[in-house]
């Protein structure tokens, strides 16, 4: 790996290190001196603890981060305790002795986690529990493929539920359950029709009718991709795709991602979604990958390095070195003022994405 | 035919070799140089968005003060032996335009009333392109033929920034494509193809001033047989190639080395369309 991005990877493992919770070994959600007190640190994050499994597991195989095997362990078993009766994983940040509600979002997201360590472990009690949580979501869903239910604004079943059927399809590919297949299918076709001629997909932010910030925008189309090559199935590709690469052009003409856009491809322009860039590189990583199409390797690195630049490398407050804002500057409109687990995260995967696409073209 | 040029700045060797070429051509009337100043805000603008800052200033600085350790050295070398070889020993436009008895205008840009009248004013056949920044409609409809253009990479597959470079990066031998500019990007129709070779121990920046050479040498040949070639232009459609953007520094280094152990395996051109790209 090139030595600055092996330096920013070191950074973002011992930073995802840092927002384990010493209580319940899951990952905070976030840290912040203005909203988390004068400790920093919120309460662990089901969610994003799910999906953060099959970033350590990643890095402790390929990556020589050792330790993480065992802590990504910790996080799945901590995760196992929260899940409902019915299947369901709980959503927001956790803090002892709150109520948590249901989510279809998070318990999506908390699939990918319970997917990964059953791939990695063979122990049955991840797969059951991913299946429990797929299966609460299938009869859940409305008959027009949505979710009206424990959604995070009441009744509206935005289009980054694309990432929901990803997980639904996870575990169908390894239950073969067809009615989780037509489950995530039905979701994604009721998505799909909300495509604009200009590729951008409605209601992909987290309010009807309004803006959407580049992580949910990152999600919907990652939701797609995923999907399709789960079941290889060439337009729910292209529905990602040519998002995709829509962004793709205004990034090399504009030279920068917006922190939210319209669905005229139309943007705010004054901060960036960090977060959103390690994302959208991934996604970018993927096209590559399955086209072989260097443009989007190349949009990929610039994209990352937007992050690299803006990733703490040094402060006298050791909780910030490694982190990534949510916004930058760090008081925009996306998680203003504070250093999200996710963000982390997900330049964690773009990072060492990038290097296997590097060493894929080299090899061509 | 009544010839004009356009250069991005004084000392564009690229656009000096250009007006030596093309003044030597019997049925060639060279009317008009067009130099778009140097110094504008917006010009300083576009650079640094398209650049970066340290690269731009770099860029800048080579043009003034040119550093034989600079990788641009290794770019321009080719295209100074170019002057050399053909006894054009012109410092900057300007002095060409004098000796040489062509008129020289200065623009704030190729898209300027005063550009698009001195255009008119000179009844100009053809606007050859030798740097300048991007045209619009209006210039480009100024003259009788339009705007004739080198592009580095082989059309209609690769167009737009670093296209060398991007053909080499899909494995296909260097060729300039010749061509007339119309509002997209390097979509115009096709003029002509000139493929060339590379050398064994070529690197990305040689490759870079070889190609300007090239380009030169290209352009040179098109306006001495115009007719000929717009006769039988070939007319691109949109979808037949694709838009490529500036190259990442690790995508020019993975480029590198592979041209340190691999240049020979390159395709032609045509093999490529072949393989990658289905003909409606």
């Amino acid at each position: 790996m090139e030595r600055s991005r092996q330096k920013s990877l070191d950074l973002s493992i011992q930073w995802l290190l840092k927002s384990i919770d010493p209580q319940t070994g899951g990952s905070r959600a976030n840290y912040s001196l203005i909203f988390n007190g004068l400790h920093g640190w919120s309460g662990p994050y089901p969610e994003t603890t799910g999906y953060i499994i099959p970033t350590f597991l990643k890095a402790a195989t390929d990556y020589r981060y050792s330790e993480l095997d065992q802590r990504a362990r910790t996080m799945a078993e901590w995760l196992l305790t929260l899940q409902f009766d019915d299947g369901a994983f709980p959503g927001n940040i956790y803090y002892p002795g709150i109520t948590l509600e249901k989510s279809i979002f998070n318990t999506g997201q908390i699939i990918l986690g319970m997917t990964a360590i059953y791939d990695q472990t063979n122990d049955k009690r991840f797969l059951t529990s991913a299946d429990r949580a797929a299966q609460w979501l299938a009869s859940n869903q409305a008959q027009d493929g949505s979710w009206q239910k424990f959604n995070y604004v009441k009744s509206f079943s935005p289009s980054y539920y694309s990432r929901v059927s990803w997980p639904i399809l996870k575990v169908y590919a390894r239950t073969g359950n067809e009615v989780l297949k037509q489950c995530a299918l039905c979701n994604l076709e009721s998505i799909h029709a909300r495509q604009l001629t200009n590729g951008f997909i409605d209601g992909a932010g987290f309010k009807p009718g309004s803006y959407a910030f580049l992580h949910t925008v990152a999600y919907t189309i990652r939701g797609f991709l995923e999907s399709s090559l789960i079941l290889n199935d060439d337009t729910l590709w292209n529905v990602g795709y040519v998002f995709a690469e829509k962004l793709m052009h205004q990034f090399e003409l504009r030279k920068r991602l917006y922190g939210a856009y319209y669905p005229d491809f139309k943007g705010i322009k004054w901060y960036q979604c960090l977060t959103g860039n390690a994302q959208i590189s991934i996604i970018w990583l993927k096209i590559f990958f399955k086209t072989g199409d260097p443009r989007f390797l190349n949009a990929a690195h610039k994209a990352i390095d937007t992050v690299v630049a803006r990733q703490v490398k040094s402060s006298i407050n050791p909780n910030l070195i490694g982190g990534i804002a949510g916004s930058s500057p760090v008081f925009g409109r996306y998680m203003a003022m504070r250093y999200p687990n996710w963000a982390v995260k997900f330049f964690a995967d773009a990072l060492m994405l990038e290097h296997e696409a590097s060493k894929k073209l080299t090899s061509n | 035919m009544r010839v004009a040029l356009t250069a991005g700045y004084a000392r564009s060797k690229h656009a000096i070799a250009l007006m030596g070429m093309l003044k030597r051509i019997p049925s060639v009337e060279v009317v008009l140089l067009l130099q778009v100043k140097t110094f504008t805000i917006k010009r300083l603008t576009q650079l640094v968005k398209l650049y970066g800052v340290s690269n731009a200033i770099q860029k800048f600085k080579n043009i003034f003060v040119p550093s034989p350790d600079h990788e641009l050295a290794d770019e321009t070398r080719y295209i100074a032996q170019f002057l050399e070889d053909n006894d054009i020993g012109f410092s900057s436009v300007n002095e060409a335009c004098a000796r040489l008895g062509v008129r020289c205008t200065r623009v704030e840009s190729l898209n300027s009333d005063a550009a698009v009248a001195a255009i008119t004013e000179n009844d100009v056949d053809l606007l050859v392109y030798a740097g300048g920044g991007i045209l619009r409609k209006n210039c480009i409809a100024a003259t009788r033929y339009g705007v004739l253009n080198a592009h580095s990479g082989p059309l209609p597959f690769f167009r737009g920034m670093n296209c060398l470079e991007w053909t080499l990066l899909h494995g296909v031998k260097p060729q300039v494509t010749v061509h007339l500019i119309d509002t997209g990007v390097d979509t115009g129709p096709i003029l002509n193809y000139y493929p060339w070779e590379l050398d064994a121990n070529d690197t990305i920046y040689s490759l870079r001033g070889k190609s300007v050479v090239m380009e030169v040498k290209a352009l040179t040949d098109v306006v001495s047989r115009f007719d000929h070639f717009f006769a039988g232009k070939r007319i691109q459609r949109r979808e037949e190639g694709k838009q490529f953007f500036m190259m990442h520094p690790f995508l020019k280094k993975n480029l590198s080395e592979k041209l340190s152990r691999n240049a020979t395996s390159l395709i032609p051109y045509e093999e490529f369309e072949k393989r990658h790209f289905v003909k409606a």
